[in-house]
């Protein structure tokens, strides 16, 4: 009953117009003064202290400092530049690119909010400039967003790993395909909306020669010299996922000096919009950890499992509930809350039931993204939203709507074949 | 009455949460108190704030194992190479206790009891041989005393936040930990080939409530929590000894190669840190001194 | 809302501008910070076998700055999430009190949290509560730093406020 006040007062509140982190902190309030009145809140400093307080979460103001001075130094408008014209005859043309690069980002960073913020900072001014329809742009980039805890390495995983004592290293290897996979789905879906109605995505029909194509290559080659240099930093033992985010940001501050396009002003007017992108990310990620407190403290998810439990389903019928209780927890909670309340508990009827528990967790890390796509309270909605004022969460909502139906399909299909996930550990170890 | 208990352990299979599990349920069998145990990090208090959260009354009763920042002096019975073994400690503990029961107190917390973990010994991802092995390599720390033992031996000492661990391993960022085999190596063995079983510390979890809340608790009913986390505890400790030998043999079966300590390797670590010992205390300051006393004469160390 | 014509949102006075402009420039440097205390901690440890020990800690109260001191900021240049599909339909006037109203409730939380988290920091510095690193930072210092977010929030939201009714006249 508080559960469905508490989550009734935040979706008024968000779709009333308040700003989204305030009616997710004062549903949140709500949520705890119903479940245990004004001594309730005494909790709130520790809470807050616990959730802002974190190593992790500085890969979102790394990440997105990064791609503000690709952005800044002209070096980003380069690199499509130097892209379009080797996508000219593919459908979607640079829609691609979003999900390639996310894919790359992905490869680097360990979360979603980070490749999701990253990439559509640079991405949305510069497709929507190239009058790409906005919509499709904002939902490849969010649904781009998901092969960052997909494809390893994955912050997800980890914790999931770290609740069921599975493999890592199996999990991680358990995300790779089932990531290219899905990233080919939503290429796949891509151009097939190009197709259908062009004007999704403008196409460049200027003859194009060769010298110009050799001249499109080298606009190519500062991005390939910053990814050299972060992957390189990952994969060489240098840094941690994190830390790749401060690595980048300094690469790309050279890069840029390289190509001559830095000075003072970009630095901080670079510095001064991720104060406020990350400022307003960081914030949504605090408050729904305070929510995603009093959730806990209700028991509303141990109830759900413990119902579940007793019904006695088939293995088929329990994996589908599972998914419609991630759909509706993913409502109103953030990601890492939903795997620490219900993992844990549902963890050895999944093993009663013969669920292979790396399986299972390639299958939870996806259930998570979804919940980060879902509204009011989906974090890489916003994330997208924010990067540009010509995009409204409204439009990023629409825009995701198709690449969501993809991912649950995508679910499904893991469910008939689950080799899609166990082949590569099982092949490997 | 309703109590929230709240246990840094995340992982419902351990023999931590197992044993706080069993508390619960034994307690609420015997006696009116019922109380709600939730897993680490469901409920956004990071581990290192449970000892304030019990004394501030957030939670009413909780197992704690990141203490150090709040009752720091508890911090003697982890300093590495003073406790060697089981007896070791038992007597270290049964002296400290005391001491102990004043510090928790002091920040309005009850010490009802604790558990311990196996000993923490040296994971790697090169071979070792004996400790001068560690020289030149990055061994991740998880406190400052760790971290002077492994500069003690010409090893780097990292500190790393506890998610980056096994990419960290993977990628060569860092080529050890510290840690048991019942405690973080279950998670990482698979990126860890090497196991040095030379026992650098122990690390312990203490059982605490709020002072007001057990305060008000009937006589009968504090007397039944007592005793049965005076049973718990325990059988914890031992549940985690029986845990560490069938993660020993698992992880050995996997491939990881253990390697006992050398020869020499304890008596000269322990002489080489015994200095570290009685600088920690007098940088502490004067009951850090006698605490350190207490369980050198204890052990007779 | 229309921002202003020149740069900048809009502003109740001078004293709000003053704030904002301060907000940025410690937003910048806890930037510039984290990115220098990062990439050092990286090259040392990767570089020369040494870890500085406390770049953990620190990134950590770099990011609690960064909430809500950046927060504050995008809560002031009109960018903090929202959704506008009711606001837009609504007659101007009936936009106004809206926002006067979600101003009133935020302001509220802001104070709830600011006074919690007040409760937090003189809790630590109480209990003489210490990071356990190598730097021992009494915890009540960075602590101290989420009173001051909530407050600082609450003055742009309070401007927030004020501005419904310059922009009545
Ligand atoms: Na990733
Ligand atoms: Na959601």
């Amino acid at each position: 009953m508080e559960a469905i006040l508490a989550f009734g007062l935040l979706i008024g509140l968000i779709v009333g117009g308040m700003w989204v982190q305030f009616a997710v902190a004062g549903s949140g309030l709500f949520y705890i003064w119903l479940l245990k009145g004004t001594a309730g809140f005494k909790a709130l400093g520790l809470v807050s202290w616990g959730a802002a307080n974190s190593f992790t979460l500085a890969a979102i103001p790394l990440f997105v400092l990064m791609a503000e001075i690709l952005l800044g130094s002209g070096l980003s408008t380069r690199l499509y530049n130097g892209v379009a014209p080797f996508m000219r005859r593919l459908p979607g043309g640079l829609l691609h690119t979003n999900i390639a690069g996310s894919g790359i980002f992905a490869a680097i960073s360990g979360g979603s909010a980070p490749t999701a913020a990253a990439m559509s900072t640079v991405a949305l001014p510069e497709l929507t400039a190239r009058s790409y329809d906005r919509r499709l742009v904002a939902g490849s980039l969010a649904a781009g967003g998901t092969l960052g805890i997909l494809i390893p390495p994955s912050i997800t995983m980890i914790i999931y790993a770290t609740f069921t004592e599975t493999s890592i290293a199996r999990l991680f290897a358990a995300g790779l395909v089932p990531g290219i996979l899905l990233a080919l789905c939503y290429m796949g879906f891509i151009a097939f909306r190009a197709l259908r109605n062009p004007a999704l995505a403008p196409r460049d029909t200027t003859p194009m020669r060769l010298p110009d194509l050799g001249r499109a290559a080298l606009d190519i080659v500062p991005f390939l010299m910053l990814i050299v240099i972060v992957l390189g930093s990952i994969y060489g033992g240098f840094a941690t996922p994190t830390e790749a985010g401060a690595v980048g940001t300094v690469g790309a501050i050279l890069i840029a000096g390289i190509y001559n396009r830095l000075s003072w002003d970009l630095l901080r007017e670079a510095l001064a919009r991720t104060a406020t992108m990350s400022g307003n990310i960081l914030f949504i990620v605090f408050t729904s950890m305070i929510f995603a407190y009093a959730t806990a403290l209700s028991g509303i998810g141990e109830d759900l499992v413990a119902t579940l439990e007793n019904a006695q389903v088939s293995r088929l019928t329990f994996l589908l509930i599972i998914m419609v209780a991630f759909a509706i927890l993913g409502c109103f909670m953030e990601g890492l809350g939903m795997i620490a309340i219900i993992v844990p508990v549902i963890f050895p009827a999944l093993l009663a039931l013969g669920v292979d528990p790396i399986w299972f967790g390639v299958f939870v890390v996806i259930l998570v993204e979804l919940g980060q796509l879902t509204p009011p309270l989906g974090v890489i909605l916003f994330v997208v939203a924010s990067s540009s004022d010509k995009v409204t969460v409204e439009d990023v909502i629409m825009g995701t709507l198709p690449f969501f139906i993809i991912i649950v399909s995508f679910m499904l299909l893991l469910i008939a074949f689950p080799q899609i996930a166990l082949f590569l550990p099982e092949a490997s170890y | 009455d309703d109590w929230t208990a709240y246990t840094y352990s995340s992982v419902s299979t351990t023999s931590a949460v197992k044993g706080m599990t069993r508390i619960t349920e034994r307690v609420a069998a015997d006696s009116d108190l019922k109380i709600d145990l939730h897993l680490g990090k469901t409920l956004q208090i990071a581990s290192s704030d449970i000892t304030q959260a019990v004394g501030d009354g957030i939670i009413d009763m909780a197992a704690d194992f990141f203490f150090s920042g709040t009752v720091p002096i508890a911090r003697v019975l982890n300093l590495p190479m003073l406790i060697e073994n089981d007896d070791e400690w038992a007597k270290a503990y049964a002296a400290m206790e005391p001491t102990l029961v004043e510090a928790f107190a002091g920040q309005g917390v009850v010490l009802l009891g604790g558990y311990r973990y196996p000993e923490q010994t040296i994971f790697t991802t090169f071979e070792m041989g004996s400790l001068a092995d560690l020289k030149g390599h990055k061994i991740r720390v998880t406190s400052p005393e760790q971290g002077k033992f492994i500069e003690e031996f010409g090893g780097a000492a990292i500190t790393l936040s506890g998610s980056e661990v096994p990419t960290s391993l993977e990628r060569g960022v860092i080529e050890g930990v510290l840690t048991a085999s019942a405690g973080g190596a279950k998670n990482w063995h698979e990126f860890l080939p090497y196991n040095y079983r030379f026992a650098v510390n122990y690390g312990n979890s203490m059982i605490i409530a709020n002072a007001d809340r057990f305060a008000a608790l009937s006589p009968e009913t504090q007397q039944t929590l007592r005793a049965i986390v005076a049973e718990e505890g325990p059988a914890t400790t031992a549940a985690f000894l029986e845990d560490e030998a069938a993660q020993k043999a698992a992880q050995s079966a996997a491939g990881m190669t253990l390697v006992a300590a050398a020869d020499g390797d304890v008596a000269m670590a322990t002489e080489k840190l015994a200095p570290f010992w009685q600088a920690w205390a007098e940088e502490n300051g004067s009951a850090y001194v006698a605490a350190l006393a207490t369980v050198r004469a204890a052990i007779g160390k | 809302m229309t921002p202003n014509t020149n740069s900048g949102p809009a502003s109740a006075g001078p004293l709000f501008d003053a704030l904002a402009t301060a907000t940025r420039a410690l937003c910048a440097a806890i930037l510039v910070a984290l990115v220098s205390l990062v990439c050092l901690e990286a090259l040392l440890r990767g570089g020369f076998n040494y870890s500085l020990g406390f770049a953990e800690e620190l990134t950590g109260y770099g990011v609690v700055m960064m909430t809500f001191f950046g927060a504050a900021l995008s809560l002031r240049a009109g960018t903090l999430f929202q959704v506008h599909f009711l606001l837009d339909r609504c007659p101007e006037r009936t936009n106004r009190w809206l926002v006067r109203g979600f101003a009133l409730v935020a302001l509220f939380i802001c104070i709830v949290l600011a006074w919690k988290t007040k409760d937090l920091m003189l809790s630590s510095l109480a209990r003489g509560k210490f990071a356990p690193t190598v730097l021992r930072t009494p915890l009540w210092i960075p602590q101290m730093v989420l009173p001051l977010g909530f407050g600082v929030i609450a003055v742009f939201v309070t401007e927030k406020f004020l501005l419904t009714f310059k922009e009545a006249r």
